[in-house]
């Protein structure tokens, strides 16, 4: 009898461990419809992210085939979402799926579905990139005393990077215009600094604020920005983003809290042509 | 006139000297064998002519239609490869970042809400808080103090949420930058190329269209080598051609060759331009650093509040000792000056106290109060705008529309999708091929060679498939000639 029963017992326990791993392997695979016929293949990589692009062909109408991957992914473990342009994007942990199906060009031709394959980007990812002290970069200056909030690669041959200081907005592009040429770069297009109110009626009209939190002056707010483009004779290109905040007038008597930030978003491309 | 000579004498024979008689006929026969001669070799060079321009105006229309179906063949795989593939990883890039940037707000939102609820006990349990003196120690000082500091500590997990979230859309700024960079110097190269496979279809037509013309035939070794400079020289693009023959008549072979160029790009873009998705993503970043800046003010207003409680709950104690002491001192040694003095501190001490008391609460509840405001207004508006807008952001990227391009660099400000399809004026190549020889004036009869002129037609769309074949990447183009000789 307990022999029996360890044996039932042993039975289910496998039976269980057997849909386990079978649900974790499936998690990762991405079903296609019978008649589906593989057209071509893409293998893209950047240092952040590998991204696969195949392209099929089948004959089926483009909605039989959006419904197919509806149904089919979800039940092997992908979460997704029908966009509003057509697509279907699935995610597990770690990929992210496109899928897209177009209308035949004529009734009678086959119908083109492309499946793109990517992997997360995560935010330890991008919280890893975060230090005190920024990385040195090849081909630009790092504006003194800045923070690095962002270095990553773009997917198409770049680079993204972020740096926040207290300086000025002005002192910022200032910095830029002045340095980037030693790093045989020329300045292509200049937007100046726009600057925008920010606007907090109930800031104004409660004088309890007014008084204890503004003493008795007005608080102001604003947002700038402006931005720099670079290019280089080899078709390189760097825009230079600078946005800035600041608040005045809260509580003049506590240090610090007259906070203002400028942070600095540099996007870097090679512009190779794939 | 020469036969009714003829038959008149035809009965001479026996008489007299018929010697010569044949000589006339023979001279008639000559000259009527002399001009067949003649007509037949005009009729033969002519029909040689006739076949080589007809060779070279199908030659050439076949070879620049083959040499253009294989420049559309190349742009379908080119827009797959390198616009839909970039716009595809793009697009999958910035669903990540959104999905990321969405659950980051959410988190915020529920910090931020977590903080000013919080605050918002806090700020009750101050005023419930019954007055100093003379009852003394107070503790609901010290559980808003407490409430204070925790909202304080959400206030700053809220702002370091709203700090990722600007970076998230600082790379997502970085990558429509890119996009847009990308796509625009993809397309300029696509475009150009275009243009090049079709100067060099011209050229291919031209070369075929020449190369059968039979030229060589007629020329001397030195004018076949000056044919072939002129080939390598002029590169097939001046259409005429002419050589002098041995007794310097000049002969002349005219082609033309015409290919198609594409007059429109259809352009896949996507629902927000450059301009429109480039401004939201910047004012999320101006905005998350607003909030940021809100939430770590709020935070810091928080802990000040705090201290001041802090404060309070001490001088609380110290009423409560005061008054605690004082009471058995009033019962033992009220009669005693001693005693009245004693009672007399407290009262001052009080009555200190209790100015402290209305000024600190005072400022604690305008603060924390009105804080809310600012945060419940600002910090909420704020925080939906960012989830909000970071929505739209994403949503600004997807397919959307056709946006019409007529020349390489013109993309105006549109984010692109790829080509949907092209527009030609018509889908044939046509090449024409000309011959002119002159006659010979020497001789009994002087000959003149008409002009001849030969044209014909090829498409480079055999299958009929149009221009959305390249919105498909379908390299289905082929050549075919559709009006020969």
């Amino acid at each position: 009898m307990r022999v029996k029963m360890a044996a039932i017992f042993m039975g289910i326990f496998m039976f269980g461990l057997f849909i386990s791993i079978a649900n974790v392997f499936a998690s990762g695979e991405i079903p296609l419809p019978r008649g589906a016929i593989l057209v071509k293949e893409h293998d893209l990589g950047s240092k952040m992210q590998q991204v696969k692009l195949n392209v099929y062909k089948i004959s089926a109408s483009a909605e039989e085939i959006k419904n197919f991957f509806f149904k089919e992914m979800k039940i092997a473990g992908w979460q997704g979402e029908k966009q509003k342009d057509g697509a279907l994007m699935f995610q597990s942990s770690q990929d992210i799926v496109l899928v897209v199906a177009a209308p035949p060009r004529k009734p009678g031709s086959p119908t083109m579905f492309s499946i793109t394959r990517s992997s997360k980007i995560t935010e330890e990812q991008l919280a890893a990139s975060k230090k005190d002290k920024p990385d040195t970069l090849s081909f630009m200056p790092i504006y003194p005393k800045s923070k690095q909030l962002l270095l990553m690669d773009l997917p198409s041959n770049g680079v993204s990077a972020s740096y926040s200081t207290s300086d000025s907005i002005q002192n910022v592009m200032f910095f830029y215009k002045a340095q980037m040429p030693n790093y045989q770069w020329f300045l292509a297009g200049d937007t100046p600094v726009s600057e925008k109110a920010l606007d907090c009626p109930s800031c104004k009209s409660d004088q309890i604020l007014k008084d204890k939190v503004f003493a008795g002056k007005e608080a102001k707010g604003s947002t700038s920005k402006g931005s720099l483009v670079f290019r280089r004779n080899t078709g390189e290109l760097c825009i230079i983003r600078v946005f800035s905040t600041l608040l005045t007038n809260i509580m003049p008597e506590v240090p610090n809290l007259n906070e203002g930030g400028t942070t600095i978003l540099v996007t870097y491309n090679e512009n190779k042509f794939n | 006139m020469f036969f009714s000579w003829y038959f008149k004498n035809k009965n001479f024979k026996q008489g007299g000297n018929l010697r010569g008689q044949i000589a006339p006929f023979l001279l008639v026969t000559l000259v009527v064998l002399l001009a067949s001669a003649i007509v037949t070799i005009n009729i033969g060079r002519v029909s040689l002519d006739k076949t080589a321009a007809n060779n070279s105006a199908d030659a050439g229309a076949l070879a620049s239609a083959s040499a253009y179906a294989g420049g559309f063949n190349s742009l379908a795989s080119m827009n797959e490869t390198v616009l839909w593939l970039t716009y595809q990883q793009n697009r999958v890039v910035m669903y990540n970042l959104y999905t990321q940037a969405d659950e980051i707000i959410d988190l915020a939102i529920i910090y931020g809400a977590t903080s000013l609820a919080l605050a918002l006990a806090g700020y009750y349990a101050v005023q419930a808080a019954v007055p100093i003196c003379p009852w003394g120690l107070n503790l609901g000082y010290l559980v808003s103090m407490v409430l204070y500091i925790a909202s304080a500590a959400m206030c700053v997990k809220a702002a370091a949420e709203v700090q990722k979230f600007g970076v998230l859309c600082s790379y997502m700024r970085s990558i429509v930058d890119s996009h847009y960079e990308t796509q625009n110097a993809s397309y300029k190269t696509i475009c150009e190329s275009m243009q090049k496979y079709r100067t060099s279809s011209n050229d291919v037509g031209y070369s075929f269209n020449f190369n059968n013309a039979n030229i060589y035939s007629k020329l001397s070794t030195n004018q076949a080598d000056q044919l072939a400079a002129w080939f390598s020289a002029e590169g097939y693009t001046s259409g005429s051609y002419s050589w002098q023959d041995k007794i310097s008549q000049t002969h002349t072979v005219n082609a033309d060759v015409s290919v198609p160029g594409i007059s429109s790009y259809e352009l896949q873009k996507t629902e927000y331009s450059y301009t429109k998705e480039g401004d939201l993503i910047d004012e999320m970043i101006n905005t998350a650093n607003t909030v940021n800046i809100i939430f770590n003010v709020e935070s810091m207003l928080l802990w000040m509040a705090a201290g001041w409680l802090a404060g309070m709950t001490v001088v609380s104690f110290i009423s409560f000792i005061s008054y605690w002491i004082g009471v058995p001192l009033c019962c033992c040694i009220i009669t005693t000056p001693a005693g009245l003095a004693w009672i007399a501190w407290a009262e001052l001490e009080c009555a200190y106290l209790w100015g402290m008391w209305e000024w600190c609460v005072a400022l604690s509840i305008a603060i924390v109060g009105n804080l809310m405001l600012v945060a419940g207004v600002g910090g909420a508006a704020g925080l939906y705008f960012l989830k909000d807008s970071m929505q739209k952001a994403y949503e600004g990227f997807f397919m959307d529309g056709i946006y019409s391009s007529s020349g390489c660099g013109d993309v105006d400000d549109i984010l692109m999708v790829k080509i949907s399809s092209v527009t030609l004026p018509t889908w044939e190549t046509t090449s024409c091929a000309e011959q002119i020889h002159p006659g010979t004036s020497s001789g009994i009869l002087s000959t003149v060679y008409p002009t001849v002129r030969s044209c014909a037609r090829a498409t480079f769309d055999k299958d009929n498939v149009g221009g959305a074949a390249i919105g498909d990447f379908a390299q289905d183009y082929d050549a075919e000639l559709t009006s020969a000789n």
